[in-house]
C-alpha cells in the first residue's frame, strides 16, 4: 500500500516506511500467531481431510476426490442444501424484520427502558436446549400451546413438528424468539440517527412511513447490512435446533447441511467426508458474501467523514 | 450417571477391594453428548482402558482395532457353558466376544394396570399366566384404552420398535423375518413376512393407537405421558422400566403398573432383544489384565447382588434366575420370577452390525415416509433396501480385509 | 380559544373537541399504545425464563405435565438444594469464573491490539489478513475440532482449562476483533494525530488515547466474550476428563442419563447459570448500546 508521489489537492499520500509495516504486525502479532497455532493449522487440516477416508480409529487414508464424487451424487446433499437454503432464505428476512419491529419499539421514550431491553435480550441468552424443549413442547399437536390457541380461533391443529411442508416453518418461528442480538444492533442504529432529520421531515410533511423509508432505513443500512451478512453466516450453520427438536426429520424435511455434516463426521465416522462438506459450504458462504459485499454498495449507505462525535444514547 | 452414582461407586470399591494395586477413574460423558467425547477420544487415542460401549457402535469398533478380543480371558470368569443367558451373545461377532455385559435387560411391557382393568379389559398378566397373552388380546387392549381428542388425548402404547430397528427387529422376527441374512451380506427386512411387520408396525400411528414420533420426542418422554395417565404401556429393557421408569413415575401412578413379558407374535413365540449395559476393554491401554479383572469383579456374585438390588438388571447367569438373591429383589405383588425366566430365556440375538447408525437412518426415513402415507410399504422399505446392501457390501469387504477380525 | 375581556385576554377552556384536546388524546392514546405493546411483548419474552424456574421448581417426574400447568401446584425449593449437594458446584463455578475472566481479559488485550492494527495502522497484507480474519467466522466448528484436539493433545494441554483459554489470548474471536475494529474507526483522529505530532509511538496511542475513549466497545466485548465462555459446553466436553475441571456448563449436563433427563434438577443449574449473565446484562446494557452505536457500524 505505498504511494511515493504526492498528489495534487489536500490528500497527501506518503510512503509507509519499513518501520511502519513492522508496527502494524508487532499489533497483528499476538492474533497472527493464535491463527497459525489454533486456526490455520487445524483449518489445513481439515482441508486435507477432505480427500481422506478417515474414520477417527484408522489413520487417514488418500482418496483424492471421491469424497466430492460422492458429494455430487448423493441426494441427501442436495436435500440438506435445499433446506438450509429455504431456512436461511425466509429465516433471515424474518429475524431482520421481527428484531427492527422490536428495535423500533424499545427506541421510543418510555421509562423502565433498561428492563424492557433486557427482558427482550433474555430469551437469547436463556439455555438454548432448554429453550428448545420449551418449543418442542409448545408445539406438541395434542398438548401444547400453539394448538390450543389454534383450535381456540377456530382452525384445524397443525402437526408442527410432524408435517414435512411446516417443520421448517416452525423452526423458523423458533428462531424469531432469539434475535435479542440483531435487535440491539438496531436500537444501537436508531439512537444514531439524529433527531433534527425527523423533524425536518416531518415539518415538510412528510408522514410516519415516509420519514421511515426515506430516514430511518438508509441511516442504519450499514447495520442491516451487518445483521444480514452475520445472519446468512450462522443461519447457513443451523443445527442445534434441528439435532435436538426433530433430528433431522421427518423423512429429512428439517435435515439442515451442517446437521448432515455431524451425521457423518460424528456418527457415521466418516471425518474425511464430513471436512468436505464443510469446505464446500465454506466456498458457499465465501461465495455468497463476496456477492454480499459487492451489492452492498448499492444500497448501503455510509455517513462519509463520521467522526463517531458522541453517541445519542441520551434516551 | 446422577441417579446410579451410588451404585457405581459400589461397583468401584468392590473392584479396588479385590485388586488393591487397581484405582479405577471413571470419566462420566453426558449421553447426549457422548458422540463428539468418543470421536475426539478415537483419533486422539486416549479413550481409557475400559469402555462403556454403546450397543450400536460396538462392532464397528470391533472391525477397526478399537476393541480388545476377548475370547482368550473368557475362561477366567468360571461360568459354565451352559450357564450363560442369552444377552452374553448381544456382544459377540465373527466368534469373538468383544465386550461383557454388566446388566442383562430383556424386554418387557410396563403398563398401567388400574387403566386397563378400568376399561373393562382382562388383565394381561393373568392372560399370560393363562397363555392368552398374543397379537390378539394385545390390539383388543389398544383399541380399547386409545381414546380421547386433543388434550384429552390418551395412547394405549408408545410407537412400536421405539423408532429404531434394533428394537423393531423383534415384530419382523414375529411375523417370521429377519433383518440381515445369516451371512449378513444381505438385508432381508423388505421380505413379505418382514413387510407384513412393518405394516403392523405402522398401524399404530395410523391408528392413533400411538403418538407420531415427533411427539415422542418430547421431554420426559414416555415417563412423562405415563405420569399422568396419558400414555398406558410401554415396552422397554428391565433396568429402564424398573431402576428408571418406575421410580420417576408419580407414587400414585407406580402403584398402578404393572410388568408382564413380551406377547406372542404370529409365529406363536415371544422372542425378545436385549439392552446390556457392556463394557470392552481398549486395545491402547497398558493395563489390559487388571482391565480384565476389573470386568470379572463385575460379574462376580457379590457385585452383581448389589446391581440386582438395585434393580438394574435381571440374572446374567442361568443359575441365579431360580436363586434367593434374585427372587427377593422382585415385588411379589408385581412380578413372577418364571415370567422373567421367560424374557431371559426368550432373548433372540440382534447383530448390531458396523455401520448400523447409518443403516438405521435409512430404515427409519423411509418408514416415515410410511407413516406419512407419502409412500407404499413395499415401495418405501424396498427402497431402503436397496440402499442398505450397498453398505452392507461395503461392510462385508471389511470385515474380510480387517486383521482384527482374524 | 381566547376572548378578549377589556384589557386581559382570558383563555377559556373548551373541554371537548378542541384541537388540542384531541391532539392530547392521541399523544396518549399512542403512549398506551408502546407501552402496551411493550409490556405484551415483555411477557412473551419473559415466558422461556418463566417455564425454566418453573420446572425447576417441580418434583421429579412431573416436570412436563401434559397440558402444560403454568400455575404450579406446588414449589419445590430443595431441588436447589439438592443441586448444591449433588454437583460439586463450587469446583464447577471456579472453573467456568477461572475460564470466563481469564479468557476475556485475554480477548481485550489481544484482540483490541489486532483490532487497532486494522483501524489504525497501515501496512502491507492489512486487507489480506482482516478478509482471512473475517473468513474464520465461516467454517462450521465441527470440522476443525478433531485436528484442534489433536493439536492440543500434542501440546499436552488435555484434560486442563489450558484450551479453552490460551487461544483467546491470541486473537480472541473474529467478531470481537470486528467489532473493535469497527469502533476505532470512528474515534475522531485529532486525538490522535496531536499525540503523534508531539512525539508518541503507536503504542502509546493505543494505549493512553484510545482503549480509554472505548469503553463502550471494550463493555460490549466483555458482555459477549462472558455469554460465550460462561455458557460453553462443548469444549469442556472435549477437552477436560475429571470432575475437577469441569465447568458450569458441563456440570450441568450430569443430570442426564440415557433415558431420563432430571429435568427439574438440569433446571435449577441452569437457572443459577443464567443469574450472572442477566446481572452483568443489565448493569452492561447501556454501554453496551453505546458501544455499538458509537462504532459506526452505521458509517466504515
Amino acid at each position: 500500500m505505498a504511494v511515493a508521489s504526492p498528489l495534487p489537492g489536500s490528500v497527501r499520500r506518503r510512503r509507509i516506511r519499513w518501520r511502519e509495516h513492522a508496527v502494524g504486525y508487532a499489533f497483528l502479532a499476538p492474533w497472527l500467531v493464535g491463527f497459525f497455532a489454533f486456526v490455520a493449522g487445524p483449518m489445513a487440516a481439515s482441508a486435507l481431510l477432505a480427500f481422506t477416508d478417515y474414520n477417527v480409529i484408522l489413520p487417514p487414508r488418500w482418496v483424492g476426490l471421491s469424497n466430492f464424487q460422492a458429494l455430487a451424487q448423493d441426494q441427501r446433499f442436495y436435500l440438506s442444501l435445499y433446506n438450509t437454503a429455504y431456512y436461511t432464505f425466509l429465516g433471515v428476512p424474518a429475524q431482520l424484520a421481527v428484531a427492527l419491529a422490536l428495535a423500533l419499539l424499545l427506541n421510543t421514550r418510555v421509562r423502565f427502558a433498561d428492563a424492557f431491553r433486557s427482558a427482550y435480550y433474555i430469551p437469547t441468552v436463556a439455555p438454548v436446549v432448554a429453550s428448545i424443549y420449551l418449543w418442542v413442547w409448545m408445539f406438541n399437536y395434542d398438548y401444547g400451546l400453539i394448538n390450543a390457541l389454534v383450535r381456540l380461533i377456530g382452525l384445524a391443529p397443525v402437526q408442527w413438528l410432524w408435517d414435512p411442508q411446516v417443520t421448517k416453518i416452525s423452526i423458523i418461528i423458533f428462531s424469531l424468539t432469539r434475535v435479542g442480538t440483531q435487535m440491539i444492533i438496531f436500537l444501537a442504529g436508531l439512537q444514531g440517527v439524529p433527531d433534527e432529520l425527523y423533524e425536518s421531515a416531518a415539518i415538510d410533511g412528510a408522514n410516519g412511513w415516509q420519514r421511515f423509508r426515506s430516514i430511518t432505513v438508509p441511516m442504519i443500512s450499514p447495520l442491516l447490512f451487518l445483521n444480514l451478512v452475520l445472519g446468512i453466516i450462522s443461519s447457513f450453520q443451523v443445527f442445534t435446533v434441528a439435532y435436538i427438536a426433530t433430528k433431522g426429520g421427518p423423512v429429512d424435511s428439517t435435515l439442515f447441511y451442517v446437521l448432515y455434516l455431524y451425521h457423518h463426521g460424528f456418527q457415521n465416522f466418516r471425518m474425511g467426508f464430513a471436512s468436505a462438506m464443510a469446505w464446500i459450504l465454506f466456498a458457499i458462504i465465501m461465495l455468497f458474501k463476496i456477492v454480499q459485499f459487492r451489492m452492498s454498495r448499492y444500497w448501503v449507505y455510509y455517513e462519509s467523514g463520521t467522526s463517531g462525535a458522541g453517541p445519542r444514547a441520551s434516551r | 450417571m446422577a441417579r446410579t452414582k451410588g451404585l457405581w461407586e459400589a461397583v468401584v470399591g468392590d473392584i479396588e477391594a479385590a485388586n488393591p494395586n487397581v484405582k479405577i477413574e471413571t470419566v462420566i460423558i453426558p449421553f447426549d453428548d457422548f458422540e463428539p467425547k468418543i470421536m475426539a477420544g478415537l483419533a486422539g487415542k486416549n479413550l481409557g482402558d475400559l469402555v462403556d460401549v454403546h450397543p450400536v457402535h460396538a462392532f464397528t469398533f470391533a472391525m477397526r482395532g478399537a476393541l480388545v478380543d476377548l475370547n482368550p480371558y473368557m475362561k477366567d470368569l468360571g461360568i459354565p457353558d451352559a450357564d450363560f443367558t442369552p444377552a452374553w451373545k448381544y456382544n459377540f461377532w465373527k466368534g469373538k466376544y468383544w465386550a461383557v455385559p454388566r446388566s442383562d435387560n430383556p424386554t418387557v411391557l410396563l403398563y398401567n394396570k388400574k387403566m386397563t382393568l378400568e376399561a373393562g379389559l382382562p388383565d394381561p398378566y393373568e392372560l399370560y399366566k393363562q397363555g392368552k397373552w398374543d397379537l390378539a388380546a394385545v390390539d383388543k387392549m389398544m383399541q380399547g384404552l386409545s381414546k380421547g381428542e386433543g388434550d384429552k388425548r390418551v395412547y394405549g402404547s408408545t410407537p412400536l420398535g421405539n423408532n429404531t430397528l434394533r428394537l423393531q427387529c423383534v415384530w419382523i422376527w414375529g411375523a417370521g423375518g429377519d433383518i440381515w441374512n445369516p451371512d449378513e451380506t444381505e438385508a432381508t427386512f423388505a421380505s413379505e413376512a418382514a413387510l407384513k411387520a412393518w405394516d403392523y408396525m405402522a398401524s399404530y400411528t395410523k391408528n392413533k393407537w400411538a403418538p407420531t414420533p415427533a411427539e415422542m420426542n418430547i421431554p420426559g418422554g414416555s415417563v412423562a405421558l405415563m405420569g399422568q395417565r396419558r400414555l398406558v404401556s410401554d415396552l422397554s429393557g428391565a433396568q429402564f422400566v424398573l431402576g428408571g421408569q418406575a421410580q420417576f413415575l408419580p407414587e400414585d401412578v407406580q402403584k398402578e403398573m404393572h410388568i408382564v413379558a413380551f406377547y406372542k407374535l404370529w409365529n406363536g413365540k415371544n422372542e425378545v432383544r436385549n439392552a446390556t449395559n457392556a463394557q470392552g476393554i481398549y486395545p491402547g491401554t497398558k493395563y489390559r489384565d487388571e482391565a480384565w479383572k476389573a470386568q470379572a469383579v463385575t460379574l462376580s456374585e457379590k457385585t452383581q447382588q448389589r446391581i440386582i438390588t438395585a434393580r438394574w438388571t435381571s440374572p446374567l447367569r442361568k443359575s441365579w434366575l431360580k436363586s434367593e438373591m434374585w427372587t427377593k429383589s422382585l415385588d411379589p405383588n408385581f412380578e413372577g420370577p418364571e415370567m422373567w425366566e421367560d424374557a431371559v430365556m426368550g432373548v433372540r440375538y440382534f447383530s448390531h452390525l458396523p455401520r448400523y447408525v447409518e443403516i438405521d437412518r435409512i430404515v427409519q426415513t423411509s418408514f416415515q415416509a410410511v407413516l406419512l402415507g407419502q409412500k407404499g410399504i413395499k415401495e418405501s422399505i424396498g427402497d431402503a433396501k436397496a440402499q442398505v446392501d450397498k453398505i452392507l457390501k461395503d461392510v462385508g469387504e471389511e470385515a474380510k480385509s480387517s486383521p482384527f477380525l482374524k | 380559544m381566547k376572548v378578549g375581556l377589556g384589557t386581559r385576554e382570558v383563555e377559556v377552556r373548551r373541554p371537548f373537541l378542541s384541537a388540542a384536546w384531541w391532539d392530547r388524546q392521541r399523544k396518549v392514546l399512542r403512549l398506551a399504545l408502546i407501552y402496551g405493546a411493550l409490556t405484551l411483548g415483555a411477557i412473551v419474552s419473559l415466558v422461556p425464563l418463566y417455564w425454566l424456574v418453573l420446572t425447576s421448581l417441580r418434583p421429579t417426574g412431573g416436570e412436563f405435565t401434559y397440558p402444560p400447568q403454568w400455575i404450579p401446584s406446588s414449589l419445590h425449593f430443595e431441588n436447589y438444594a439438592y443441586v448444591f449437594d449433588r454437583a460439586p458446584f463450587l469446583t464447577y463455578t471456579r472453573n467456568s469464573v477461572f475460564v470466563t475472566v481469564v479468557a476475556t481479559i485475554g480477548t481485550l488485550i489481544s484482540g483490541s491490539l489486532a483490532a487497532y492494527a486494522f483501524a489504525r495502522l497501515r501496512f502491507i497484507g492489512r486487507d489480506v489478513w482482516f478478509a482471512v480474519m473475517l473468513s474464520t467466522l465461516m467454517l462450521p466448528y465441527a470440522v476443525t475440532m478433531i485436528p484442534e484436539f489433536l493439536l492440543f493433545r500434542i501440546l499436552g494441554w488435555l484434560d486442563s482449562l489450558w484450551p479453552l483459554v490460551v487461544p483467546y489470548w491470541f486473537g480472541g474471536g473474529a467478531f470481537n476483533i470486528f467489532l473493535m475494529r469497527q469502533f476505532f474507526l470512528t474515534l475522531p483522529t485529532e486525538m490522535e494525530d496531536a499525540a503523534r505530532v508531539d512525539g508518541a509511538g503507536p503504542f502509546r496511542i493505543y494505549l493512553q488515547i484510545v482503549m480509554p475513549l472505548s469503553g463502550p466497545a471494550l463493555a460490549s466485548v466483555v458482555v459477549f466474550s462472558f455469554i460465550h465462555h460462561w455458557n460453553d459446553f462443548l469444549a469442556p466436553l472435549i477437552y477436560t476428563n475429571s470432575p475437577g475441571q469441569r465447568t458450569l456448563a458441563l456440570g450441568l449436563r450430569y443430570f442426564a442419563d440415557e433415558q431420563i433427563t432430571q429435568f427439574n434438577y438440569t433446571m435449577a443449574a441452569s437457572t443459577l447459570m443464567l443469574v450472572p449473565v442477566l446481572i452483568l446484562f443489565f448493569v452492561a446494557n447501556r454501554y453496551f448500546v453505546r458501544g455499538i452505536a458509537t462504532s459506526g457500524l452505521a458509517g466504515r
